[in-house]
């Protein structure tokens, strides 16, 4: 699932590498508009439909990833 | 889907609705009163003129105002279309299966009467406000 979710936000920011440490505070490409395509890209992904409270928390790989965790279970 | 929208305004990120709204009053335009929406940490105020479309002028409060990153991004500048919709959630759900992303559920605005709102994003549409009828 990592990978994935990393695979979007390096395709999504083109950036070479996203390390699993990435997050909109460490990554400057990372601003509040190219979240929402970050966002939209993951339901497309992963099948899923976030909400708004969601997304304010997808702020890095880690917590992505815990947040399509639990919506998939 | 979008058939059905009334268009409502266009949305302008300012620095500061006095300094902007001088250059359309000179112009003949109206200004309304200055709104303060504590939900959306904004200022927000109207301008009229008649057979021209409505402008609503939204100036940043503080920091963690949204308009804030529109402003870093792109100056004063139109960021956003709002459109009247009959049911806003209906809307919001119909807008979801055309991949529109809402940013918050809907929330009453000051400056419209405490009508709901929301704002919706699609990579290839931009920004949209939806501004319920009732």
């Amino acid at each position: 699932m990592r990978d994935r979710i990393k695979k979007v936000i390096r395709q999504v920011l083109q950036l070479e590498n996203v390390e699993d440490t990435a997050s909109q505070a460490t990554c400057l490409e990372w601003d509040s508009l190219r979240h929402l395509d970050i966002v939209l890209e993951l339901e497309l992904e992963f099948d899923v439909s976030f909400e708004p409270e969601e997304m304010a928390k997808m702020t890095s790989v880690e917590a992505i990833e815990q947040v399509i965790k639990t919506k998939l279970q | 889907m979008l058939d059905t929208f009334t268009f409502h305004h266009i949305g302008y990120a300012v620095n500061d609705i006095v300094v902007t709204a001088e250059y359309y009053v000179k112009a003949g335009w109206q200004l309304s009163e200055v709104y303060h929406d504590n939900i959306q940490n904004s200022k927000i105020a109207f301008l009229t003129k008649s057979g021209f479309p409505l402008i609503e002028l939204v100036a940043a409060v503080d920091e963690s105002s949204p308009v804030v990153s529109t402003l870093k991004k792109s100056g004063v500048s139109p960021y956003h279309i709002c459109y009247e919709v009959e049911d806003i959630e209906t809307a919001i759900k119909d807008m979801k299966h055309q991949r529109y992303l809402p940013l918050f559920k809907p929330v009453p605005a000051v400056a419209l009467d405490n009508r709901l709102i929301c704002y919706l994003y699609n990579k290839n549409v931009g920004l949209i406000e939806l501004l319920n009828k009732r």
